[in-house]
This record gives structure tokens, C-alpha cells and sequence, in this order.
């Protein structure tokens, strides 16, 4: 199929006829923005399909299909005004594209009117007509319109097929359903055709119930062989209720595991991107502890350094006394100091007469009383003496340890310096590090939230993990249940098919019959199976070629293409097969462009139908070297392809220059056309003008 | 011409290597007749009228070559 050329008339930019052709190979529009680029594309998409994509909103834009929703902006401002000065009653917008198809020509209209209300024209009606005609005869072969020229259509262009040759960069995923749980896989299997086996498989397994039906009606007559045959039957049918229920289970809980894993997903790359504060926030907490231990060391130092010094001085006013003591005593021994004898000892003494020492009589008169009385007043130091003897009976034990005091005290400080240099250390690090995290722009109340954040997510890891278990638990638990019951179900088939078997009333071809139609639909099973991972495997490796292709001259862009068929989910995988995440939007279109080229070429292969690849500004988010190679890759993939780039001249940008000596050079581009806006004072005026710049 | 019907037989034998001829035969003929009838309505009813057809024909085979002592 070769798209010959689109005649766009008053439709959004393009104003009056611009009849633009296509070469059956490679045609290259380039325009800078706002020129019209993606309006041809709308222009394109209108003509096959009647809808259009609004690109504007990206992803999160829906094909418009309603003609009347098409109509409020599809007619051209410039006409518009026109139409409005000249007081025309009607006006319309056109769109005609012109295709080869093997050995026919089609064309497709289509026509938006409009007609006069005050000073606004509104949407009258649309209007769809097609028709073909035999190119070597010039006979036609059809006409239609409306309904009927739409369904025509969908025969030229199977459904399937129809988002993947009109590829749309910026909205891409939404486009081709390529985003995670979009209908790719739907359309790879489509595209492979694989509803022929799903199709065969249906009818096979509808066909074992036919002959079944069949062979219980013929063995009525046997009544033993139909009751057993009944019980069977009732088994099998209780089974396949269960397997039924299962099977949704099963399918529920597979869901369940790809929506929890992609939540997991979700919160580890939000965890991810929370990871460099984290690191920060663990180190700086682990640090606050240090120092908070260290101060802690520093202060039982301290503390047990002041203890210390508080014996030393108490030791030292031991000795200083004990130095008094020994004094004393020699003065005592010398006579010259009174005789240590306590004031309450001299007191009783003089209460009862006499010494309790010594039994010297203190009667009263007696000149032992005399000394006594003289005595008493004096008794001051009698105490100190006293409390001498106690402190040095109390401390006796100490004097080990006011020898080794000296040592320990050295000990000490020097433990004391160590912890010192360690604070000052670990403080120094502290200032560092605060510093650091000022840069970051951590400060309290932004640290708190996102320390929030995080246990948050971790929170909500847990609990998907936690849900993740138990889908996956619930998957194994009814994966078991079927396989079970399958096995199950096979015996009883079996020994069914036995029994029907060995009915009397069954002739030969019955018995072939009952024995085949089982074995047709386990084929069939497995005949899909084979056919489902081939359709894959081969969409993938195709696509990875494509991907290596394109970006062969990008170190950056290293990886290999994986399918994710469960999940329905497209992206790359590095040397140890691992996701490579945090692709960026040129990498993720590189992506795309390879897997639509490889569906594409699979579609040509099955529909044994090449397609034009039609595509609008793919190549603007991706990087230089790069965006050569894509461009290049597209052109060798297929047989005719329309690229549409944005045109940077003005940047006097390397690859743009390389896109313009592309177009120049490569003998695959026959066409190229540059796209501008007319120079006109107003912007109603302006419209896209088309300047053929090469073929 | 399409290439879905040139590699069938490829993928039935690769699928069915252990399954006898009949059944590798009629999987063959029910598929050639749902690719035939892609979007018929009839489809089932065709397909099935097909498979009896072929066994009709597989059984007629196998009576004559028992008859003939083939």
C-alpha cells in the first residue's frame, strides 16, 4: 500500500488547495513550529479514520471521533474571515487522500459543512465518501459513502493495525496503547493473527461438546452406559464450575499481582528518588549520636576527674593532719599537751568522783578534781585528737589507693585528651556536615516531611509486599487448584471417552469420532501456546534489532528490548537482564519507534501488506547522533514512509544540518517539502505554506 | 498470499509432533477453514461441517486400506 499524495483544503491551517504528493519511498516535511507539521498529521488521521489526536495535551489528550466536536476548530481561520467579508451563506472543509493498493486506486473523502448562523458558521453535516477504481482498466469497483464506505475501509486498514502506522512522538503511549496495560499486547496478537487460533481453539473445544452431544443421544438406548455417562458428565461439569471459579480467581489475583507490583514499582522509584536524603539523614543521624555519645564519655570524665580531685584534696588534709597527729602525740608524750581524754569521759568522771580510766579518786577537794575541772575547757583538742584516730582508722585501708591515685589521675587525663580530640573530631565532622546538608537545602521542617515521606512510602512497601504475598500465594493456591483439576478432568474424559467407547450401539466412526474431537481441542491449547510465544518473540526480536539500529551510534541508549507480555509493558533491559529505569523522553521514543517498526514488519509479513509508516516529530526529543540513525533506521524499515521533523535552522543546529544533507543526499528521500507560515499581519490571516524543496 | 497459512504447518508440527495423523490432519483443515472464514458469521457451522467431513473421509480411508490389506 503506497499513499500517492493528500489534497487538504481549508482544513485547520492548511487554507484554499494544497495538494501535496508523496514518494513511494521516503517523503520528509520539515518546518519549524507552528507551521503545520502536526496538522498534516491531524490531516492524514481525519482522512483514513475521521478523527483526530489532540496533540497539544500529549498523553493525556482521547482521539476525537465526533464530527461535530471535529468541526468546532477543523475550518481555517483565513477561510473563516473570508467566507464572513464575502457573506457566504455555507462553507467546507476537505480533506482527500489518494492510495495504491496491489492493483487499485482508492480515494478517500472527506468533507466537513458548514453553514451560516449571524456572524459564525456552524457545523452542518460530514460527509464520507470512497471509491475505487482497477488501475489497469481505469473500471470502477467501488463506490460508497457513509457507513458503508466506512466499513470499507476498515477492510483496507485492519483495526489492529490502525494506530501503529501513524506514530505520534509526543503522544505516543496514548496513542498506540503502548503505556503499561494498554491494548499493545491485544494488538500484537492481532496483528500476528492469533484470533485464528483463539478462533480454532473456541470451536474445537465447542466441537467435543457437539460430539458428545451427539454420542449421548445415540447411546439413549443404553441405559447403564448413559447413566455412568451422565455421572461423568456431572462430575465434569461440577469441575468445570470450579475450574471456572479458579480460573477467575487466578485472573484476579494475577491482576492483582501486576497492580501491586506496579505500586511497588511506583513507591520504590519514589523511594529512589528520596534515596540521597535518606543517605544524608542516616549519616547525620548516626553522627548526632556519635557526638551525643562522645559528650556523654567527655562528661563521666569529667565528673569522675572531679571526684578525684576532690580525694586528692581530702587526702591531703589526712595527711596534713595526721602529720598533727604525730605532732601531737610527741607533745602529749612530752607532758606538754593534756592527755587525749574526751570531755564527756571528764565530765562522768567528775559526776561519779572518779577516773573511769585510771580510778583516781575525784572527790571534791582533792587536787585530781582540781586538774580535772581545769582540764575540761581544754577538751577542744582532746576531740580533734579524737576524730583523728577515727579518720585514721577509716581510711586506713585507703593508702593503697592514694599511692596508685597519682597514676590513675594520669590515666585519666590522658583518656581525657583522647575523648577531647574525639569531640573535637567528631565536631568538625558535625560542621561539615551540617554544612553539606545546608547546600542540599535541607532545612528542619523540610527534613521532618520528607523523613515523613519516606516512612510513608516504606509503609506503603510494606503493606504492597504484604498484598503482593498474598496474590501471589492466591495465584500458586488456584494455579494448583486448575492443574488439579485439569489432571482431574482429563482422567475423567478419558475414561468418558472409554465408556462411550465400549458402547454397543456405536459404530466405528462414532468411536473414532468421540476419540478425536477431545485430542483436536488439547491441540488446538497447544498449537495457541506456541503460536502466542512465537508472536512475541518475534515482535521483540525484531524490535531489538530496530532498537540496536538506532541506537548504535549512542553509547547512552545501551540496553535491549524486552516485552512484557503479563504486564503489557514495553522497556529495556541492561546486559544482566535487568530493568533499566530513569529513561529519558528520547530514549523512551527511541523505544517506541522500534517496537511500532517491529509490529509493523510483523503486520507486513502476516497481511502479507506493506504500509506506509507515517510519523510526526518522533525525532525532535531525540539526541544528535541519534535522531541520524532513527531517521535512517525508519527509512530502511519501510517500503514508503512520510517523516515529519521539526526544522531548526535557526539554532544552526549540527543535526539539523545533517537532516537537510539527509534529505539532500539520500537517494530513499524522493520528496521533501518545507512547511512555514505566510508572512500576514494578522494571525487569522496566516496559514501553512508548502515549498517543495526536493523531487 | 499470506504468511500465516505458509507457516502453519510448521507451527501444527512443531505443536502436535506427539499427536497421531488423523488429529495432526483435521487441526490442519479446522484451521485452514477459520482462516478462511475469518469475520463469517457461519464460522463455527462451517468449521464443524469440516472437521465431519474430514473424519468421514479419514474413516473411508482407513476401511479401504483394511479392505485392500494396504
Amino acid at each position: 500500500m503506497v499513499f500517492k499524495s493528500i489534497t487538504i483544503t481549508d482544513f485547520l491551517s492548511y487554507y484554499g488547495d494544497n495538494y501535496i504528493e508523496f514518494s513511494d519511498m521516503t517523503t520528509i516535511f520539515i518546518g519549524q513550529n507552528n507551521t503545520g507539521k502536526s496538522k498534516l498529521f491531524d490531516a492524514i488521521n481525519y482522512a483514513l479514520y475521521g478523527r483526530i489526536f489532540p496533540t497539544d495535551k500529549g498523553e493525556n489528550g482521547e482521539w476525537i471521533y465526533n464530527s461535530r466536536e471535529i468541526a468546532e476548530f477543523a475550518l481555517n481561520n483565513h477561510k473563516r474571515e473570508e467566507s464572513l467579508i464575502n457573506g457566504d451563506d455555507a462553507v467546507d472543509v476537505r480533506v482527500q487522500l489518494d492510495i495504491e493498493k496491489d492493483l487499485s486506486l482508492i480515494r478517500i473523502d472527506r468533507t466537513i459543512s458548514y453553514k451560516r448562523l449571524d456572524d459564525a458558521f456552524v457545523f452542518a453535516s460530514s460527509l464520507l465518501s470512497v471509491s475505487e477504481i482497477d488501475k489497469s482498466t481505469g473500471r470502477e469497483i467501488y463506490s460508497g459513502i457513509q457507513e458503508d464506505a466506512s466499513d470499507r475501509l476498515e477492510q483496507y486498514f485492519s483495526k489492529s493495525i490502525k494506530n501503529y502506522f501513524l506514530f505520534q512522538g509526543e503522544a505516543a503511549s496514548k496513542i498506540m496503547g503502548l503505556q503499561k496495560g494498554g491494548n499493545f499486547s491485544k494488538a500484537v496478537k492481532d496483528i500476528a493473527r492469533l484470533s485464528v487460533f483463539e478462533d480454532a481453539k473456541e470451536i474445537a473445544d465447542g466441537y467435543t461438546k457437539h460430539v458428545n452431544n451427539v454420542l449421548a443421544r445415540k447411546m439413549n438406548k443404553n441405559k447403564d452406559v448413559l447413566a455412568q455417562q451422565k455421572k461423568y458428565q456431572e462430575e465434569i461439569d461440577d469441575l468445570e464450575f470450579s475450574l471456572k471459579i479458579h480460573d477467575n480467581k487466578k485472573t484476579e489475583a494475577e491482576k492483582n499481582i501486576s497492580d501491586y507490583s506496579e505500586k511497588l514499582r511506583e513507591y520504590e522509584d519514589k523511594l529512589s528518588e528520596m534515596k540521597e536524603f535518606e543517605e544524608w539523614f542516616s549519616k547525620k543521624k548516626e553522627l548526632d549520636d556519635k557526638v551525643k555519645r562522645n559528650e556523654r564519655e567527655l562528661k563521666d570524665t569529667n565528673s569522675e576527674k572531679m571526684e578525684i580531685a576532690e580525694d586528692i584534696v581530702f587526702y591531703k588534709i589526712r595527711d596534713k593532719i595526721k602529720s598533727f597527729k604525730v605532732f601531737y602525740n610527741n607533745l602529749e608524750n612530752k607532758g606538754e599537751v593534756p592527755p587525749s581524754i574526751p570531755a564527756a569521759e571528764i565530765r562522768k568522771a567528775l559526776e561519779f568522783c572518779r577516773c573511769t580510766i585510771c580510778n583516781t579518786d575525784l572527790s571534791d577537794g582533792t587536787k585530781a578534781r582540781e586538774y580535772a575541772e581545769s582540764r575540761l575547757p581544754k577538751c577542744d583538742t582532746d576531740k580533734l585528737g579524737n576524730f583523728l584516730r577515727e579518720i585514721n582508722h577509716s581510711f586506713g585501708d585507703e593508702l593503697e589507693n592514694i599511692v596508685a591515685m597519682p597514676k590513675k589521675i594520669e590515666a585519666i587525663i590522658e583518656r581525657k585528651h583522647k575523648l577531647e580530640d574525639k569531640k573535637r573530631i567528631l565536631l568538625k565532622e558535625k560542621e561539615e556536615l551540617d554544612a553539606l546538608l545546608a547546600q542540599i537545602q535541607l532545612n528542619d521542617s523540610e527534613s521532618v516531611e520528607k523523613k515523613n515521606r519516606i516512612d510513608d512510602i516504606r509503609q506503603s512497601i510494606r503493606r504492597y509486599t504484604d498484598l503482593l504475598d498474598k496474590a501471589k500465594h492466591s495465584f500458586a493456591h488456584h494455579g494448583g487448584a486448575i492443574d488439579a483439576i485439569n489432571t482431574k478432568l482429563q482422567r475423567l474424559r478419558g475414561q468418558q471417552s472409554l465408556l462411550i467407547g465400549s458402547a454397543p450401539e456405536l459404530d466405528e466412526h462414532d468411536r473414532i469420532w468421540s476419540n478425536i474431537a477431545p485430542k483436536i481441542s488439547s491441540a488446538m491449547d497447544k498449537l495457541y501456546e506456541i503460536a502466542y510465544d512465537r508472536a512475541y518473540n518475534e515482535v521483540q526480536r525484531k524490535s531489538d534489532e530496530y532498537y540496536q539500529e538506532m541506537t548504535k551510534d549512542n553509547a547512552g541508549l545501551a540496553g535491549n528490548i524486552r516485552i512484557d507480555t503479563q504486564n503489557s509493558e514495553i522497556y529495556t533491559v541492561d546486559e544482566q537482564g535487568n530493568r533499566i529505569r530513569n529513561v529519558n523522553q528520547g530514549n523512551r521514543i527511541s523505544i517506541q519507534l522500534a517496537v511500532i517498526a517491529g509490529i509493523l514488519t510483523i503486520a507486513q509479513q502476516q497481511f502479507g501488506q506493506q504500509y506506509p509508516f507515517v510519523t510526526d516529530a518522533p525525532v525532535s526529543a531525540l539526541g544528535g547522533d541519534n535522531k541520524i540513525s532513527t531517521i535512517k533506521t525508519m527509512i530502511s524499515a519501510f517500503d514508503q514512509s512520510i517523516i515529519i521533523i521539526k526544522d531548526d535552522t535557526v539554532t544552526k543546529n549540527k543535526t539539523n544540518d545533517e537532516i537537510r544533507n539527509l534529505i539532500n543526499e539520500s537517494k530513499s528521500v524522493g520528496i521533501a517539502y518545507e512547511l512555514s507560515m505566510s508572512e500576514s499581519q494578522t494571525k487569522n490571516n496566516q496559514h501553512t505554506v508548502v515549498k517543495r524543496i526536493k523531487g | 498470499m499470506d504468511n500465516l497459512k505458509n507457516s502453519l504447518p510448521k507451527i501444527v508440527l512443531e505443536a502436535l509432533k506427539d499427536e497421531d495423523k488423523i488429529t495432526q490432519h483435521l487441526v490442519m483443515k479446522l484451521l485452514e477453514q477459520v482462516y478462511k472464514g475469518q469475520g463469517k458469521s457461519n464460522l463455527k457451522i462451517t468449521a464443524q461441517k469440516a472437521l465431519d467431513d474430514n473424519i468421514d473421509a479419514m474413516i473411508k480411508m482407513a476401511k479401504e486400506r483394511r479392505q485392500y490389506g494396504l
